[in-house]
């Protein structure tokens, strides 16, 4: 009972808390002491109450050093809606992250309009999955029916033409949004520290989109599909290992019913899945990090002023969504792509078959290198190129020490103008 | 109620381990301060474009949403109602077993009964589930919840509420013919 106690002296008598002289000063008054001490033992006894509890409790239970906690919730007084309220009260470590990234601002400087094309880019990928799913509904993916499925959802089902246009245009105003935003970012040399893995995760989902583009297109099983299919699967097998690559890639050793099955599984299945993974990733960096200035522009005093992200620069960004989905609308409705005809695998390759605009690059190289062993040459060369294209952020010194690198800058014109030179030779010779 | 407009944002702690300014390595401040507030806002122009746009995007909204909500509708097939179907052969179902064959919107199962035909509807009256003929018992019987109905297609017993509806079949040559009652 009085173990653990603070004042191990006190027996087990309650300390009374008004020294007993006004009542022994009073002695020879017996009768006086007796009201006296009632009535003051009256008053008393309110105050009393509560030291001589704690002095009880201090004397007969366990002794609890005094503790200084924080507050249960910091954020208590705060302002937020009810809903804001019950998540607070719950996620209150949180909130400190919350507050950082409100955060966030935009610089705004003569080169801020190209901040708009990595948005634009989510913008054509999120159209790409609604219509993605809304497709998926009615397109049977087996070498029976595909072609069939895919003419009746432009046919029979209402505005079906219309979710497959979109569908298809979509996809090639996301490709090139990633092509202006990754050479913007190369420019204005974004990459360099401490943005190297944005650089690097971008680059991946460069891959990945373009993989996107490739499987999509044996989807309607007509015969664009089939022999740029089969064209772009054949590239691969002079390198060494390529003729395995290529087998698992068709699911034998010509594009088949079992091709069109393993790119549908690629399509809709394992390239969402890496995308949405590097993207989180992506994204996650980009609101960690912050929006990069061109280098110098700060100290020059080129920067204007910021613009908070949340919800300013959001907002400016849906108007430049907005005006994507009208130019999306008006190449849906007015340059719709045709049905073809259903893919023959005993019919000659048509002519003039080439791939979409964003391999015309490489298709023109692999042409120009005609002679003995060339074609991997061409492969060779395109992947040091896109490996040292990844791994640029890490070579540029200068950049990272916020200096200009000229030397970066020629290397991007040179990469740029052989991918719209060589576009443009293929243009030229097959038009679109 | 959330509050819109003016309000003091909850004391900002210190960032997570230092400042915001990480974007680059011996960043200098720079630019214009930061925008003061809404000193200077018109309000009553700034409601009226929150209306504008409001409702502009509203009719965008509406109108990318009801092509969509169009498509997913799955399209009606249309079924072609006839009278009398011709329905298959008479060799197709030997004595004492029912064979089921898609008539209009229904699925009519045909008894033979020592070369009697009997045709009733198969599906079920309580949850759809198609019935068979079970010769033993001499009953239709549904596999799903036990109901049972007599060859007329009346209900024996089971948690259904209504028979089966009688269809005619009868042998042309050889070909089974199906027509309503």
């Amino acid at each position: 009972m009085a173990e653990n106690t603070q004042n191990p002296a006190a027996g087990s008598a309650p300390a009374k808390p008004k020294p007993p002289a006004p009542a022994a000063a009073k002695p020879a008054a017996p009768a006086a002491a007796k009201p006296a001490a009632p009535a003051a033992a009256k008053p008393a006894a309110p105050a009393a109450a509560k030291p001589a509890a704690k002095a009880e409790s201090s004397t007969s239970g366990v002794y609890k050093p005094p503790v200084e906690r924080p507050a249960a919730n910091p954020y208590k007084e705060s302002k937020v809606g009810v809903v804001g309220e019950w998540l607070q009260e719950r996620f209150y470590v949180v909130t400190p992250i919350i507050d950082y990234l409100k955060k966030k601002e935009v610089p705004k400087h003569r080169l801020s309009f190209w901040y708009y094309f990595g948005g634009l880019g989510l913008f054509f990928f999120m159209i790409q999955i609604v219509t993605g799913l809304l497709l998926l509904q009615y397109y049977k993916p087996t070498e029976a029916e595909a072609f069939a499925s895919f003419v009746f959802i432009q046919k029979t089902i209402p505005f079906g033409w219309l979710i497959r246009q979109v569908h298809a245009w979509s996809a090639n105003l996301m490709i090139m949004m990633l092509f202006i935003h990754m050479f913007s970012t190369f420019f204005m040399k974004s990459y360099r520290k401490p943005r190297e893995l944005m650089w690097v995760s971008g680059f991946i989902l460069l891959a990945l989109s373009l993989g996107f583009g490739f499987t999509g297109y044996l989807l309607p099983w007509n015969e664009l599909a089939f022999f740029a299919t089969q064209v772009g699967t054949e590239v691969p097998k002079v390198a060494p290992g390529g003729a395995f690559m290529v087998d698992i890639l068709r699911g034998g050793p010509e594009v088949s019913g079992e091709t069109l099955t393993r790119m549908f599984s690629l399509h809709v299945v394992l390239l969402p899945g890496l995308v949405l993974l590097f993207l989180s990733a992506h994204l996650t960096l980009v609101q960690i990090l912050g929006t990069s200035t061109p280098i110098g522009y700060k100290e020059a005093g080129l920067v204007k002023g910021y613009d908070k992200f949340f919800p300013t620069f959001l907002a400016k960004d849906g108007i430049g969504w907005m005006i994507g989905f009208a130019l999306l609308i008006y190449l849906a409705v007015m340059f719709p792509w045709g049905l073809g005809a259903k893919a023959d695998a005993l019919a000659s390759a048509p002519n003039g078959i080439k791939p979409e605009w964003y391999f015309w690059a490489q298709f023109q190289l692999l042409k120009d290198f005609k002679f003995e062993g060339g074609e991997l040459v061409a492969i060779i060369l395109f992947t040091i190129g896109a490996v040292a294209w990844l791994l640029v952020p890490f070579f540029d010194r200068q950049a990272s020490n916020e200096k200009k690198s000229p030397v970066f800058t020629i290397f991007g014109l040179l990469v740029l103008a052989f991918l719209l030179i060589n576009t443009y030779r293929v243009y030229a010779e097959y038009g679109w | 109620m959330a509050q819109t407009g003016n309000f003091k944002s909850p004391a900002r702690l210190g960032t997570l381990g230092g400042s915001a300014e990480v974007s680059s390595s011996g960043a200098v401040s720079g630019g214009k301060p930061r925008e003061s507030g809404l000193k200077g806002v018109d309000f009553e122009r700034r409601s009226f474009l929150h209306k504008v746009v409001g409702g502009v995007g509203a009719i965008v909204a509406a109108s990318t949403l009801y092509p969509v909500v169009k498509f997913i509708i799955p399209p009606v097939k249309e079924v072609k109602v006839v009278n009398e179907l011709k329905a298959g052969k008479a060799s197709e179902i030997p004595d004492g077993s029912g064979k089921i064959y898609q008539f209009n919107e229904d699925k009519v199962i045909v008894v033979n009964k020592a070369g009697a035909l009997t045709a009733v509807s198969a599906v079920c009256t309580h949850l759809g589930c198609l019935v068979h003929w079970d010769n033993g018992v001499g009953q239709f019987l549904c596999p799903c919840h036990g109901a049972k109905y007599k060859l007329t297609g009346e209900i024996i017993s089971g948690p259904q509420p209504k028979p089966l509806k009688l269809y005619k079949a009868k042998i042309d040559g050889d070909t089974i013919v199906i027509t309503k009652a």
